[in-house]
């Protein structure tokens, strides 16, 4: 393990980091926020000031305008305008004023005094000369035109809207007109309309000449959305607001063009085409004329100072994490620094952790002191620890080593088949013993009593271990003594065993004992039952049958007063198969039995084994069955094979291919070897027609695209028949089924084939067929007459 | 396996001696098959010489047996030996083809 600096300073970060940055975000967008608000309200006052300062000096200039109008309309109302003195007047009013560029005066001409129908004298500048004219003609009746009819109508003084004066120049003009009664605002009493031209380019000039920022400006709009004054005189009365918030469907802009029609100040933001930019506008109207003076604010700029400010933060924040980064860093580094030298000092290998003593360190805080002196007595423990366990596996290993002799003792206890056993061939018998630890309780045993007596034993001692296997000792060594003693005598070489046993038995161990002595000329077997497991006998063609015959408890607790024992008979080629319960309580990973139920479907097939390979076959299969749990109880086999070949006089064994040339060649063979014994022609003619009809069966049903089938032949001869055993690799042929079906009917009168069968199961005796391991099996007999 | 067809004025003396079984079954039936002149007349198979027949061999046996009943003539056997008389009893062949142990009592049969 290696504890690395870098690690730790990672997750600081990844913690530091998202919080650092999460509260810096929170307050540099709220400090935008309030700044820009601020900085608008700002900006909203400074304009709204500015902006009454524009207007102010336009209404004066506007205001001072009409009170020359009104004061010349006043005198010429008491000099009962005379048309000379309104002629005087109105000169007077352009040759005195700069910024008046014409005056004009229209009757009412219903009044006229001159008793024309139409006068309205009107002087104008024209490059500095004042010059008259009578705008009054037959074809310009005036009385239909806005400056004389609107200010009658409200019967005040009016602004008009601007226009270009009328030879064709390139001044802007308003007029101003005023209606005159001789009494005041009655209508009967009207005399005229005193009209005064005014150029706007003063006005331009303000408006041009007003400067917010770098690029922010002025406009001024008429009532009906003209532009009339802009910095860009180009713009002058060719863009209309009105228009444009059609054209552009700014409903921003409708609100601006709404609000000024209505004559209300508002401060707003604008992004629309007509303007190059995004930009704040604040609009007031002048009182005059319901014109509308506007400022505009290009928004960058407007915010340039704040974006500045935010700009310099993030630099700031930038230089602030750097510094957090290079403080996590370096306190990191500094707090797991000696834990890392510690922990380079404590990475080693098992025994250099004990042999080579623990520095002390020195440096590092005192956390890191302690661990130190912690590690250095865990050092210690650990060394004393281990002198302790090597002892205590020193004399471990005596013990086992000693375990290990004895189980060698135990195992050499245990007699194997031998050929001064076989008794010439007539018994195989074999055992095996599978301790669950080194040595165990259970015990096999068998030995000749005389030429044609066997004895033979299993049993299962109470309890496991080394009590168990010297109690298992002694009752083999005991019963070897009665059985010499007492000979054939099975009941009282259990009962002198029974009163042995159980003296001095302190301990209570008591052993299950099947014991018998079978007679190897007859097959019989005298055999007592002590509470151990019922054998099984394997029959060739039977199956498997339990000797279910307890006479004893087990031996070892009480003295047995009385014995009785039991008789059962081998036939030639009979097993008997012998077990202890650690066979069939042998346990699986999941807890599954291997019960008495999986020993018989077991046995059923071990039918023809020799007893060593029964054996071999059931621990393959016990194996196969746990997979590896652990083995809890001792496992026993002892398998007694009776073989009493008395009878046959002769053994024919063969395989071949199932083709009718094979077969031909098997029957010279078979008719020669039945020639030589002297068995009759009729057992050989009916043995020939069976094997004949059964080979063409197979061949007629089993043969495969790929292979024929193999047939394995075995004919034992013996004086009275001939015992035969097939077995095909065909596919399984049910030849019970099919024989009841041949029997039951018999063939119809012209049916020309499938008689085989019928003939095989009319001619043979003692006929079974079996399928097991892929092969179909059949054993029948076939008598030899006299 | 011989044959040897006799034609008598009424019927046909089939003389089989050796074996009849798998292997030579297929050659019985050519030859007597193939005897066009065996057709028309009953016929009389003696087995006295036949030591073996197995199912293969009636097979044959009962071909002929139809292709007679289709003619309105009769077969029958003449001294079979222990075995084929077993192996005709037991399939029950007998009951088609009667078995005789003289010549006389055949022909009467088949004469008839």
């Amino acid at each position: 393990m290696k504890i690395k600096s870098k690690k730790f300073a990672f997750y600081l970060i990844i913690w530091i980091l998202p919080i650092f940055i999460g509260i810096f975000s929170f307050i540099f967008f709220y400090n935008y926020y309030i700044s820009r608000e601020l900085l608008l309200k700002n900006v909203e006052e400074n304009t709204r000031n500015l902006t009454s300062s524009a207007i102010n000096k336009s209404e004066g200039v506007f205001t001072t305008l009409e009170k020359i109008a009104y004061n010349s309309s006043i005198f010429i109302k008491n000099q009962n305008y005379s048309r000379d003195y309104i002629l005087a007047t109105i000169q007077g009013i352009v040759s005195g004023n700069d910024e008046i560029y014409g005056s004009c005066f229209a009757y009412n001409p219903k009044i006229n005094p001159i008793n024309e129908k139409y006068d309205a004298p009107y002087f104008w500048k024209d490059n500095g000369k004042i010059k008259f004219k009578n705008l009054a003609s037959d074809d310009y009746n005036y009385t239909n035109w806005d400056w004389y009819e609107y200010p009658l109508k409200i019967q005040k003084g009016v602004w008009s809207e601007p226009y270009y004066d009328e030879g064709g120049g390139e001044t802007l003009m308003s007029t101003y007109s005023v209606p005159i009664y001789k009494n005041q605002s009655d209508n009967n009493s009207f005399i005229g309309i005193l009209t005064v031209d005014v150029s706007l380019d003063w006005l331009n000039k303000l408006i041009g000449s007003i400067e917010i920022f770098d690029t922010g400006y002025a406009f001024l709009v008429s009532r009906n959305g003209d532009i009339i004054a802009h910095r860009d005189t180009s713009m002058v009365m060719r863009l209309n607001l009105v228009e444009l918030s059609i054209i552009y469907k700014d409903p921003q802009l409708e609100l601006i063009v709404n609000e000024m029609k209505q004559g209300k100040s508002g401060f707003k933001r604008l992004s629309t085409k007509f303007l190059k930019e995004p930009s704040w506008i604040y609009y007031s109207e002048l009182e005059n004329n319901g014109w509308d003076l506007a400022f505009v604010f290009p928004e960058s700029e407007l915010y340039a100072d704040l974006f500045d400010l935010n700009r310099q933060i993030i630099i700031i924040f930038t230089i602030g994490l750097v510094l957090i980064l290079v403080a996590v860093f370096s306190i990191s580094r500094k707090v797991t620094q000696p834990l890392s030298e510690f922990v380079n000092l404590m990475n080693r290998e098992g025994e250099q952790f004990i042999n080579e003593p623990i520095p002390e360190i020195v440096t590092g805080s005192s956390e890191i002191q302690t661990l130190n002196k912690s590690f250095k007595i865990l050092q210690s423990e650990l060394i004393n620890y281990i002198k302790q366990h090597n002892q205590l596996m020193l004399e471990k290993s005596k013990i086992d080593s000693e375990l290990n002799i004895a189980k060698q003792l135990q195992q050499s206890m245990l007699p194997h088949y031998s050929e001064s056993i076989s008794f010439n061939g007539k018994v195989g018998i074999d055992g095996s013993l599978d301790a669950a630890r080194e040595i165990g309780g259970d015990l096999y045993d068998f030995f000749k009593i005389d030429d044609n007596h066997l004895f033979f034993a299993i049993g299962d001692v109470s309890g496991k271990g080394i009590g168990a296997a010297i109690f298992m000792s002694m009752v083999i060594n005991l019963q070897r003594a009665f059985a010499k003693n007492e000979g054939n005598n099975i009941c009282r070489i259990i009962q002198k065993l029974s009163e042995h046993i159980s003296q001095n038995n302190e301990k209570n161990f008591f052993v299950t004992l099947f014991a018998g002595i079978l007679d190897t000329e007859t097959g019989i077997i005298n055999f007592v039952n002590a509470g151990h497991n019922y054998p099984i006998i394997l029959s060739k063609n039977n199956n498997p049958i339990i000797i279910d015959k307890t006479h004893l408890p087990p031996l070892g607790i009480i003295n047995i007063p009385v014995c009785k024992s039991d008789f059962i008979q081998l036939k030639s080629g009979d097993s008997l198969f012998l077990y202890t319960d650690g066979l069939t309580d042998a346990t699986n990973g999941n807890g599954e039995m291997f019960n008495s139920d999986r020993v018989i479907t077991l046995l059923k097939e071990l039918s023809e084994y020799s007893p060593l390979n029964t054996i071999n076959y059931t621990k393959i299969q016990i194996n196969n069955f746990v997979q590896g749990a652990e083995q809890y109880d001792d496992i026993t086999l002892l398998v007694l094979q009776y073989l009493n070949y008395q009878n046959i006089i002769n053994i024919y064994e063969s395989s071949f291919t199932a083709h009718l040339a094979e077969f031909e060649k098997q029957r010279e063979l078979i008719e020669k070897q039945i020639d030589e014994h002297k068995i009759n022609s009729i057992a050989k003619n009916k043995l020939i027609l069976v094997l004949e009809e059964i080979i063409t069966n197979i061949i007629k049903y089993g043969e495969t695209e790929n292979n024929s089938p193999l047939i394995e032949l075995r004919i034992d001869f013996s004086q009275e028949s001939l015992s035969i055993t097939m077995k095909d690799n065909s596919a399984p042929f049910d030849y019970n089924e099919s024989f009841k079906n041949t029997q039951q009917q018999t063939p119809s009168f012209n049916q020309i084939g499938g008689r085989g069968l019928l003939l095989v199961s009319k001619m043979v005796h003692n006929f079974k067929y079996t399928y097991s391991n892929n092969k179909n099996i059949i054993n029948f007999e076939i008598k030899i007459g006299k | 396996m011989e044959i040897n067809i006799i034609t008598k004025e009424n019927y046909f003396l089939v003389k089989i001696s050796g074996r009849i079984d798998a292997s030579n079954s297929d050659e019985f039936q050519d030859k007597l098959q193939k005897s066009e002149e065996i057709a028309g007349k009953p016929i009389v198979f003696d087995f006295n010489e036949l030591s073996y027949i197995s199912s293969a061999g009636l097979r044959v046996l009962m071909l002929t047996y139809v292709q007679c009943s289709q003619e309105s003539t009769k077969i029958c056997i003449l001294s079979p030996t222990e075995m084929v008389s077993e192996v005709l009893t037991v399939s029950g062949l007998n009951e088609m083809m009667p078995i005789f142990n003289n010549i006389e009592d055949a022909v009467k049969y088949v004469s008839e």
